[in-house]
C-alpha cells in the first residue's frame, strides 16, 4: 500500500514538472530551472557527504572549476556548449580525483578543514587570476546551447528547453543514484561511512572507493557549474565562495543526509527562503543560521527524517 | 636615501611578526577550545567581529579610553562565548563530529548577520591615538599601535601560561583536556572548566578584534578570513598545542608578508594557503601536535 502511495506521489511530481513550463509563470519556470541546477550539485555533494560521510566545506570550488572551465573553453576556443560542458565536467572529475588523492588522507573534521582550505585557495585563484578568469568582474556573454529539433533545424535553447533539460538530468540522477545506492559500490560507500577501518578489514578497497566517490561528486559539481554558467550566461567569483559551499552543506543537511529526495527538498527550501525572506534583508541569514541550529538539535535526519517519522514512509530509497 | 635589500627583508619579517601577533590572539582561543573541549569552533570569527564591535561601542561611541574599551569588550565577548557553550555546544556534546562543525556554522551565520542588522554595512573606526605614531629606527618603520598589539599579545600569552601552569584552575583545565571522566572523578567540574575555556577564547578573540579594528576597521564580514587563517595556524601548530599556535601564527604572518613582497601581493594569500594545505595533508597533526 505504501509503495503504491509513493509511486503515485512520484507520478504527480513528474506530471507537475512536465506541465509546469506550459501553464506556469515564466519567473517560476526560471526559478525552478536554477533550483534544478542546485539540486544537481547538492545531489553530487550528498553522494560524498550523505552516503560516504565526508563533510566537504569546499564543494563550490568544484562547481567553479566546471563553470570557469566550460566558460573559458567556449570563449577562448570558440567551442559549442555540449563539448565544452562535457570536457569541463570530466576535467573537474579528473582534478577531483587528483586532489582527492591527497585530501582524502584526512578524515573527519580534518577533511572538512582541508576542503575549506581548498575552497578558499580555488576561490582566490578565480578572484585574482584576472587574465584567465576575468577577476572579480568574471566572464560574460557565454554562448547558449544549441539544439537540433526535427522540422525546425538547429535552434538555441530557450528557457523552456533549459527547464526540461535540467529536469531530465535531475531525473536521470535520481534514477542513477538510486541504482548506485543498492549496488555494491553504494553499499561499500555506506560501509565506509559507518566504520572505515571495519570496511577495510572486510575487503573494501577503501582508498580507491573514496577517490572514486570524490571524483563522482566533483564531476556532478562541475556539470552543475557548467549548466549554471551557460544558463546565466555570465559568471563571477562570488558564486563560488566558501560561503556558497556552506550553503550546499546546509541544503543537504536540512533536506536529509544520505537520502534521495533530501537534496531536492533542501534546495527548494533554500531557494524559497531566499525568495520570500528577501524583504527581511539581513534577517534572512539570521533565520537561515537558526534553521541550521534547530535542525541539528531536533531533527538530525532533516526534513526527510521528519517526514519518515510522521508518515512512516521510507524515503531513503 | 637608498634602502638596502636586507633592510627591506627585515622590514617585511617585522611586519609579518606584527601581523602574526594579532593572529596569535585569534588562534589561541581556537586552540584552547580544541585542546580542552575537542571541538573545532566554526563560530570563532564571530567572537572576533563582535569583540571589535563592542570595542567600537565602548571606546568610540561612548568615548571611553580605547584600552579600557578593549578590556570591557573582552569581558562582554567572553560572556557571549559562555552563552554559545552553554546553549549550543553543551547540549550537543555527545553528537558526531560533523554536527558540532555544522552547528558552529549556523551560529556563525546567525551572529554575523545580527552584526549586519545592528552595526549596518559601513565600516566603523576605533580611534586609538597610537595608530598615528610611527617609530623610525635604522631604516625600519613601525606603527606604534602594532607594537602595542605585539606587547599585549605577549602579556596575554604570559597570563595564559600562568593560568595554565601555575594555578589550580589551569591544572583543572589541563586535567579535563587529558581525560574528562577522570577529571570528574577527582572532583573537577568539566562544565565549569568549559565555561572558562569559552570565556577565555571569546576574550582573546575580542582583544584581537579591538586591536585590529583600531588599525583597520570593524565590519560584520571581518571575521571570516581571520577565522580561516586561525584554523590554518591551529592546524599548522598541531591542534590543541599553544606553543604550536604561537609559532604557527608568526610563521604564517611572516610567510604572507614575504610572499607578497617577493612574488606578488595578489597571490600571497593563495600561495600561503596552498603551502599550508600541502603541509596539512602530509602531517595532519601539525608540527607540535600529538601523533594519533
Amino acid at each position: 500500500m505504501r509503495s503504491v502511495a509513493k509511486k503515485i506521489l512520484w507520478m504527480c511530481l513528474m506530471l507537475f514538472v512536465l506541465l509546469m513550463p506550459i501553464y506556469g509563470r515564466e519567473d517560476m519556470v526560471h526559478l525552478m530551472t536554477i533550483t534544478g541546477i542546485w539540486i544537481i550539485i547538492a545531489m553530487g555533494l550528498n553522494v560524498l557527504t550523505g552516503y560516504m560521510g565526508y563533510v566537504s566545506f569546499g564543494h563550490a570550488a568544484f562547481t567553479g572549476l566546471g563553470a570557469y572551465g566550460s566558460a573559458i573553453l567556449s570563449l577562448r576556443l570558440g567551442m559549442d556548449f555540449w563539448p565544452s560542458m562535457a570536457i569541463a565536467a570530466s576535467a573537474t572529475a579528473v582534478l577531483g580525483a587528483l586532489l582527492g588523492f591527497g585530501i582524502l588522507r584526512l578524515t573527519g573534521a580534518y577533511f572538512s578543514i582541508g576542503t575549506l582550505l581548498l575552497g578558499e585557495i580555488l576561490y582566490s585563484v578565480y578572484y585574482n587570476w584576472s587574465g584567465v578568469t576575468g577577476g572579480y568582474m568574471g566572464l560574460t556573454s557565454l554562448p547558449t546551447p544549441e539544439l537540433f529539433l526535427p522540422g525546425q533545424g538547429i535552434i538555441p535553447f530557450t528557457l523552456i528547453h533549459w527547464f526540461y533539460f535540467v529536469h531530465l538530468v535531475v531525473f536521470l540522477m535520481v534514477v542513477g543514484i538510486r541504482e548506485m545506492v543498492s549496488s555494491q559500490f553504494g553499499k561499500e560507500l555506506i560501509a565506509i561511512r559507518e566504520n572505515e577501518s571495519f570496511a577495510e578489514s572486510v575487503g573494501v578497497n577503501v582508498k580507491r572507493r573514496k577517490i572514486q566517490c570524490f571524483a563522482l561528486s566533483a564531476f556532478l559539481a562541475g556539470l552543475g557549474g557548467a549548466f549554471f554558467a551557460h544558463f546565466l550566461e555570465s559568471i563571477g567569483p562570488d558564486s563560488f565562495t566558501v560561503g556558497r559551499s556552506l550553503e550546499f552543506i546546509t541544503i543537504i543537511i536540512i533536506g536529509g543526509l544520505g537520502s534521495l529526495v533530501g537534496p531536492i527538498l533542501g534546495s527548494y527550501i533554500l531557494i524559497l527562503l531566499s525568495l520570500y525572506l528577501e524583504v527581511l534583508g539581513a534577517w534572512r541569514m539570521v533565520v537561515y543560521g537558526m534553521i541550521i541550529i534547530v535542525v541539528l538539535f531536533f531533527g538530525r535526519g532533516g526534513i526527510v527524517g521528519m517526514m519518515e517519522r510522521i508518515f512512516k514512509l521510507d524515503l531513503r530509497k | 636615501m637608498e634602502i638596502s635589500l636586507s633592510t627591506t627583508v627585515v622590514q617585511q619579517i617585522l611586519n609579518g611578526m606584527l601581523t602574526g601577533s594579532s593572529y596569535i590572539l585569534i588562534a589561541l582561543g581556537l586552540t584552547l577550545i580544541f585542546g580542552i573541549y575537542r571541538v573545532i569552533n566554526m563560530a570563532h570569527g564571530a567572537f572576533f567581529m563582535w569583540g571589535g564591535y563592542f570595542g567600537y561601542l565602548f571606546s568610540t561611541a561612548w568615548g571611553l579610553d580605547p584600552y579600557v574599551g578593549t578590556a570591557m569588550s573582552m569581558v562582554v565577548t567572553g560572556g557571549l562565548g559562555i552563552a554559545v557553550e552553554r546553549f549550543i555546544f553543551r547540549p550537543l556534546q555527545a553528537s558526531p563530529e560533523w554536527v558540532l562543525l555544522v552547528v558552529g556554522i549556523g551560529v556563525y551565520f546567525t551572529l554575523e548577520n545580527f552584526g549586519w542588522i545592528i552595526q549596518g554595512p559601513l565600516p566603523l573606526h576605533i580611534h586609538a591615538h597610537p595608530t598615528q605614531v610611527v617609530f623610525r629606527f635604522s631604516g625600519l618603520y613601525v606603527n606604534c599601535q602594532s607594537l602595542i598589539i605585539a606587547g599585549i599579545c605577549v602579556i596575554m600569552l604570559g597570563l595564559l601560561a600562568f593560568i595554565l601552569w601555575r594555578t589550580d584552575i589551569g591544572r583543572a583545565m589541563r586535567a579535563v583536556s587529558v581525560n574528562r571522566e577522570v577529571a570528574r572523578l577527582v572532583g573537577i567540574s568539566p562544565n565549569r572548566v568549559s565555561m572558562l575555556v569559552f570565556f577565555l577564547s571569546g576574550a582573546f578573540a575580542a582583544c584581537a578584534g579591538c586591536l585590529v579594528g583600531s588599525l583597520t576597521s570593524v565590519n560584520p564580514a571581518m571575521g571570516f578570513r581571520p577565522q580561516l587563517i586561525a584554523f590554518i595556524i591551529v592546524v599548522f601548530g598541531g591542534m590543541g598545542s599553544i606553543i604550536g599556535s604561537v609559532v604557527g601564527a608568526l610563521v604564517v604572518g611572516v610567510l604572507q608578508n614575504l610572499i607578497a613582497w617577493a612574488v606578488t601581493p595578489k597571490f600571497s594569500y593563495t600561495i600561503t594557503m596552498l603551502m599550508l594545505l600541502l603541509l596539512f595533508i602530509v602531517r595532519p597533526t601539525g608540527l607540535f601536535g600529538e601523533r594519533s
